[in-house]
């Protein structure tokens, strides 16, 4: 009995470092990561969204963008050409899709990758332009 | 006896406890402020960047579109003092890799890239030599071209057209130097218009085609 007791406080002090160190772990680890990603997978979106916006047209219309929402026929001459400038405007590890009223233009947008988004409002359509990690 | 024997149990436990707690706050304190550091660094680079490809910022032609020369000439204070960056922070600026700006240097920090467009633009010469025939056509766009019209004594100039429109005409002669504004929509093609003939430096043609080129403009803020 008497040999008993000293380990018994021993006991309760190892599970109150326990407790102790369980609650400092949770605010090391439990401390959520910054969205840094998101916020510059929409920068990438915005950027490319205003240089594609202030391009000129390749045939009519006032802007680029513009052209390409004009009509189903002006999409499908320019959706192509676009794409490939997207491509180039846009850093190698970065994929895209375009989308307008008339179809989409871009790689396939896998399910659950974050993803950062530019919307550019013209007179003729809006253009939304979606962008993802590789 | 029994209190007796207990004792110094019972201040190795208080001592335990009590270092366990001071490590655990301090660790927590430390997280927090690690957190908030990084959404301060994060905060101030992307305010830092959209600063820098603003319209109005001047190293900006236009959104997004830097100018070369305005660029190569920014320094720390700049980024201090007129965009918006803590008067403690470190801070980094490459430009495809290529360090324009370093102040500190940053440790670790939070980087943002941004796509630009970089604006060029070089001084050309044309000068005509008006073999068999008195048009020269501009071979890239631009917005204005200088003209220095110095015929041959027996000659005169009266009449410059661009795109068979006038654009300058003086019935006695034009001599000296002449800015003409032309429009990027279409290419320019000049025709001079002169009695007499017209040779090799009788008119020189200077023009500052731009040329814009895709850059990666990186900030890097660690406050």
């Amino acid at each position: 009995m008497d040999r008993g007791q000293l380990p018994l406080t021993i006991i309760e002090a190892a599970l109150g470092v326990l407790l102790l160190v369980g609650v400092a772990v949770t605010f090391a680890l439990g401390v959520p990561a910054a969205p840094t990603q998101e916020a510059q997978l929409d920068v990438y979106a915005a950027d490319a969204a205003t240089l594609l916006a202030n391009e000129p047209p390749r045939h009519g219309e006032e802007t680029r963008l513009r052209e390409l929402v004009a009509s189903v026929s002006a999409f499908e001459r320019e959706g192509p050409e676009l794409a490939r400038r997207v491509e180039r405007v846009l850093p190698p590890n970065v994929l895209f899709r375009v989308e307008t009223e008339y179809g989409t233009v871009g790689h396939r947008l896998p399910a659950g990758v974050p993803t950062g988004t530019a919307t550019v409002t013209t007179t003729e359509g809006t253009v939304t332009i979606r962008v993802w990690y590789a | 006896m029994r209190a007796q024997t207990s004792l110094p149990a019972v201040g190795i436990a208080f001592l335990l406890l009590t270092g366990t707690l001071v490590v655990g706050v301090l660790s927590a304190e430390a997280a927090l402020r690690g957190a908030d550091r990084q959404a301060l660094d994060r905060r101030a680079a992307v305010g830092l960047s959209e600063t820098l490809v603003r319209a109005e910022a001047p190293v900006t032609e236009r959104q997004n579109v830097l100018n070369e020369s305005a660029l190569a000439n920014l320094t720390a204070t700049d980024l201090r003092n007129r965009y918006g960056l803590p008067q403690e922070a470190s801070v980094r600026i490459t430009l495809d890799g290529r360090t324009l700006v370093t102040d500190g240097p940053p440790k670790n920090g939070i980087t943002f890239e941004r796509t630009v467009l970089l604006e060029r633009s070089r001084l050309r010469t044309l000068e005509p030599s008006f073999e068999g025939t008195r048009s020269v056509t501009i071979p890239r766009r631009t917005t204005s071209l200088n003209l220095t019209l110095r015929p041959p004594v027996n000659t005169t100039m009266r009449t410059v057209r661009v795109n068979g429109r006038v654009r300058l005409h003086n019935a006695s002669g034009l001599n000296g130097t002449y800015e003409v504004p032309v429009t990027t929509v279409e290419t320019a093609r000049l025709r001079f218009e002169a009695v007499g003939p017209l040779s090799d430096g009788s008119v020189v043609i200077r023009y500052e085609p731009v040329r814009t080129e895709k850059g990666r403009l990186a900030v890097t803020v660690d406050g």
